[in-house]
């Protein structure tokens, strides 16, 4: 039998496991429970940089002995960036490897779902629908109906023949909604994760103290649908978690956006994270189990589609200022080198 | 004196000459030409049905709905429900990818399937724009017809123009390279359910390899699958070009390149295969309507 998700008592999750450190033995007891590959497991990538050390200091031994180290002083410096950057990789990769542990040590021990890494998801939200290709590690997934929410990071990456898409590291909470509702952006305008440069739709400034921080991206014509969902008590929960967030509805789902830094593995952190995805289950079961798009006729909604077409997407892909910065940069400099180029001999000559 | 030692390597003709005086080099190039000859004269493989199971009654003319997803795996010949060419560390795989460890999850995942079916609401929305508009026309709508119809109903004229760019894009391979005698001017995409709906009967006929369930009940979930999802489509290629252009539209998420189709669109082969009667392929003897 489904429980009411506004009346089910409040969940109680055991952060216990988020408080202690795995040990050995719990590591790699996570790496044989997450099926971590065997060439990216502790001992073998330790294994590793330690063969990576021993081959540079036996070539940099070799180097001396046969006097090449003295009259090329500049291959031991790159023997030794080498092996330094071997070693901050190492740690970097089992700081990483012994937080995921933590979390899905707490994700199992709340009866939850984990997955180390997850390809192809193809979840709706704008921030994963534009890159080409990319991975989630440390994902959490809760089928409890009081408190249904998957969480986790994803990052672009690039494949074989494919550069990966310009897009920053980020942290996400997905949350099903009990209806479809039309596409709306909560844009962070201190740091917006979507992006929303190119985005179609209205942009609808809010009220209050509000405005400084969001500003609600709707398709034309669903403004008044979008107000009738983000009410201000709501904004404020999101404000609550941090000014890096940011919400999105697509479809029959919310994605809360978080900064990649986002430390899912600290108890305070995790606390607030679930603790708002079951209050925005509980309010946007509340806002939207009864919402009906009634803007369009019955050609552009065929059977199973609950927005018309107009109310579905905001148009277009969106663009990261990331990117455009980056080809902005790109663009100055060949234009400075190539005018340097031209005219720099002049412009030194008349300098002096 | 070594016969090489009369070659001159600063001209070009000693060196043809002296290769043309060699056995060796006219068996390599014999063995080449014959090659390329057995390739070109040698007919295509035919498809082959499992001897156990029936290939002309009801029962095989609904599990033939699963044929490019049963083949493509590959799992076993097409009309066989107990998917008997798996081996264990297949089975592993299937298991692990599509995550049914369980009866209950592979029920579940058959579900989905059958209907959630990897919708998405805009590509939906958009393919019956197309398919209204085809019948309000008497034919297939023309590219321009198609965008304006989707740009008039709400629609964004850029991603309009993508994804009217990729199912054209998509059909027109699959009608390259299956036939146009298959895959007929008269047949368009009108949705994208095919795959999800082939899928579902070869995940039917997995649980059987898996231990999840019997003969009897994958024959009825197939029956289901079958009653519930062939009437959105008039033929056999109608279908096959829905599982195709789905299947390359799922996993690349409507973003078509260069070498998209040749990732994602491989089971045009399978299609050809099926579709063709010489090949003794189902689709070509099993009619559309089931009585």
């Amino acid at each position: 039998m489904s429980t009411d998700p506004r009346t089910a008592e409040p969940i109680r999750v055991d952060l216990s496991a988020l408080r202690t450190s795995p040990g050995m033995r719990t590591l790699l007891a996570y790496e044989r429970a997450a099926r971590i590959p065997l060439h990216r497991r502790f001992f073998a990538v330790l294994a590793g940089v330690l063969l990576l050390t021993a081959a540079i200091v036996a070539a940099l031994w070799w180097l001396g002995s046969i006097g090449m180290l003295a009259r090329v002083p500049l291959i031991a410096v790159f023997g030794v960036s080498y092996g330094v950057m071997g070693a901050v990789g190492f740690v970097w990769y089992a700081v990483g490897l012994s937080r995921r542990t933590r979390l899905a040590m707490f994700a199992w021990g709340n009866g939850w779902a984990y997955a180390d890494l997850l390809q192809g998801t193809h979840r709706p939200g704008s921030a994963f629908t534009r890159m080409r290709r990319s991975i989630e590690r440390g994902v959490i997934a809760s089928e409890d109906e009081r408190i249904p929410f998957e969480l986790g990071i994803a990052r672009s990456v690039g494949g074989r023949d494919e550069a990966a898409t310009v897009q920053r590291p980020f942290a996400f909470v997905e949350l099903p909604l009990p209806a479809k509702v039309p596409h709306i952006v909560l844009r962070n305008r201190r740091r917006s994760i979507v992006p929303t440069l190119g985005l179609g739709g209205a942009r609808m400034d809010l009220e209050g103290h509000f405005a400084s921080t969001f500003q609600l991206l709707v398709p034309e014509g669903y403004q008044r649908d979008a107000l009738y969902i983000f009410t201000p008590d709501l904004m404020a929960r999101i404000l609550d978690l941090g000014s890096g967030a940011e919400l999105e509805l697509v479809e029959d789902r919310a994605y809360v956006y978080l900064p990649g830094s986002t430390r899912f593995d600290r108890p305070d952190v995790m606390q607030r994270a679930v603790q708002l995805a079951e209050e925005l289950h509980r309010r946007f079961a509340a806002r939207t189990s009864s919402y009906r798009d009634e803007s369009t006729g019955p050609i552009v909604r065929p059977e199973g589609v609950a927005i018309g077409l107009g109310g579905q997407r905001l148009g277009g892909q969106g663009v990261s200022l990331l990117a455009v910065a980056g080809v902005s940069a790109a663009v100055i400099l060949s234009a400075g080198i190539t005018a340097f180029a031209l005219f720099g001999g002049a412009i030194l000559r008349s300098g002096g | 004196m070594h016969g090489s030692a009369r070659v001159d390597l600063n001209d070009l003709g000693s060196i043809i000459g002296w290769l043309f005086a060699q056995w060796w080099v006219w068996v390599i190039v014999g063995v080449v030409v014959l090659f390329f000859l057995v390739v070109w004269i040698m007919p295509a493989a035919k498809v082959k049905p499992s001897e156990a199971y029936s290939t002309d009654d009801r029962e095989a003319n609904e599990i033939a709905l699963g044929f490019l997803q049963i083949v493509n795996q590959p799992s076993g010949p097409w009309n066989d429900p107990t998917a008997s060419a798996l081996s264990d560390g297949e089975k592993k795989r299937l298991v692990e990818m599509w995550g049914v460890a369980t009866r209950e999850e592979w029920l579940s995942g058959i579900e989905r399937l059958v209907t959630v079916r990897r919708r998405r609401d805009v590509w939906v929305t958009c393919l019956a724009i197309r398919s209204e508009l085809a019948g309000r026309l008497g034919r297939v709508p023309k590219s321009k017809e198609w965008t304006s119809a989707i740009v008039e109903a709400g629609g964004d004229k850029r991603d309009a123009r993508s994804f009217v760019a990729a199912i054209e894009g998509v059909e027109g391979q699959v009608r390259k390279l299956v036939g146009k005698d298959i895959v007929t001017p008269d047949v368009y995409v009108r949705t994208l359910d095919g795959y999800a709906l082939g899928q579902a009967v070869a995940l039917a006929t997995w649980g059987v390899a898996l231990g999840h369930a019997d003969i009897p009940e994958a024959r009825a979930i197939i029956h289901r699958i079958n009653e519930e999802g062939r009437p959105a489509f008039s033929s056999w290629a109608d279908f096959g070009l829905s599982y195709i252009t789905g299947r390359v539209m799922h996993w690349s998420d409507g973003v078509i390149g260069e070498k998209t189709f040749d990732k994602f669109g491989d089971g045009w082969s399978e299609f050809k295969a099926a579709a063709t009667a010489k090949r003794n392929g189902p689709w070509a003897s099993l009619p559309w309507r089931i009585g």
